[in-house]
């Protein structure tokens, strides 16, 4: 793999390759693949469909299409303390007891107001 | 694996319980899968859990244990905020012009609806080369039927229920008189609502 290693690639990142380095790579000409810059200079060309299906797990997936630009998640705050289970479950119980036998009206809500955000734009 | 995309609906009935919210607790416990919503999500959620509290059908308690519990599951990643940026526009308006009312058949797509499923329908072509499943829960009839004709996102309205009797699967109408569809089943919920709720509906996908 001669040529792949004439490439100077000092960051991870998306590149075109030319047809000859494409061939040496094994992905198809003129694609755009994700090039990992590995220990000691070696260097990855993988295309993105590879990258894709290399993901093991659905949040590895979500890296890679942030990675690339496709799509921005909202970091949780770490610094924030999360509830113990325990808690959560006595918070839902405390919340919904008194509202057992009620029906309220969300949907309902919720619809109006997006119905009334389309109404107040008026031509 | 599954991403579920959820729109306010959804959000709001996995803490304020109602029919369809046995439904969204198994879909919160699913094995090899994510939630995720636009930021819009919250935001509607929250006006409207407001809008309960300002006609005191919530206490400002409770209100507050909603906004807890959301934060929190927000804070811990199990539902995830997506942004896509200007790509939004685009997809939206095709969604808005593609799924005009048909009177007697299909309900308008609004405005905020778009969002959610442009939401679906962007994580669907871009996670389509990994076979990963996209379906928009929702209770939003006009958002449930123009998702279901979109290549590549399925959708899945909360409400669905199965006849505790002949194991008929329906989408009932919330405090409507609900009849099993079934010809030869006499099950019927008088009303729909949660305390009179008999669903024997497994989510399953």
């Amino acid at each position: 793999m001669a040529a792949v290693r004439k490439i100077k690639a000092e960051r991870n990142g998306d590149i075109i390759i030319p047809t000859e380095l494409a061939r040496l790579a094994g992905v198809m000409p003129n694609t755009e693949v994700h090039v990992v810059v590995k220990d000691e200079g070696k260097i990855e060309l993988i295309s993105e469909d590879a990258e894709l299906k290399r993901a093991s797990t659905l949040q590895e997936m979500l890296d890679v299409l942030e990675r690339r630009g496709e799509i921005k998640l909202h970091k949780p705050q770490k610094s924030k303390r999360v509830l113990t289970e325990q808690q959560r479950q006595m918070m839902h119980r405390e919340l919904n007891e008194s509202l057992r036998n009620k029906s309220l009206p969300l949907e309902e809500i919720i619809e109006k107001e997006r119905q009334e955000r389309d109404d107040s734009v008026c031509l | 694996m599954i991403q579920f995309v959820y729109d306010a609906n959804s959000v709001a009935r996995t803490y304020v319980y109602d029919i369809g919210t046995a439904n969204l607790t198994q879909i919160y416990n699913y094995p090899d899968s994510l939630i995720m919503m636009p930021e819009i999500a919250p935001i509607e959620t929250t006006s409207a859990w407001l809008s309960l509290c300002d006609e005191g059908v919530i206490s400002s308690d409770q209100y507050q244990l909603a906004q807890i519990l959301l934060e929190d599951d927000i804070n811990r990643g199990k539902f995830k905020l997506v942004d896509f940026e200007l790509q939004y526009i685009s997809v939206a308006r095709r969604l808005l012009e593609r799924h005009r009312p048909i009177p007697g058949v299909r309900r308008k797509l609004k405005g905020a609806d778009s969002v959610y499923l442009a939401t679906a329908v962007l994580l669907a072509e871009s996670l389509k080369p990994s076979g990963v499943r996209v379906i928009l829960v929702t209770s939003d009839m006009a958002l449930y039927q123009s998702a279901l004709p979109e290549p590549n996102v399925e959708a899945f309205h909360f409400w669905t229920c199965q006849c505790p009797k002949c194991g008929r699967i329906d989408i009932p109408t919330k405090m409507k008189e609900h009849q099993c569809p079934n010809p030869k089943c006499t099950f019927a919920c008088i009303p729909c609502c949660l305390a009179n709720c008999k669903s024997a509906y497994v989510v399953g996908f």
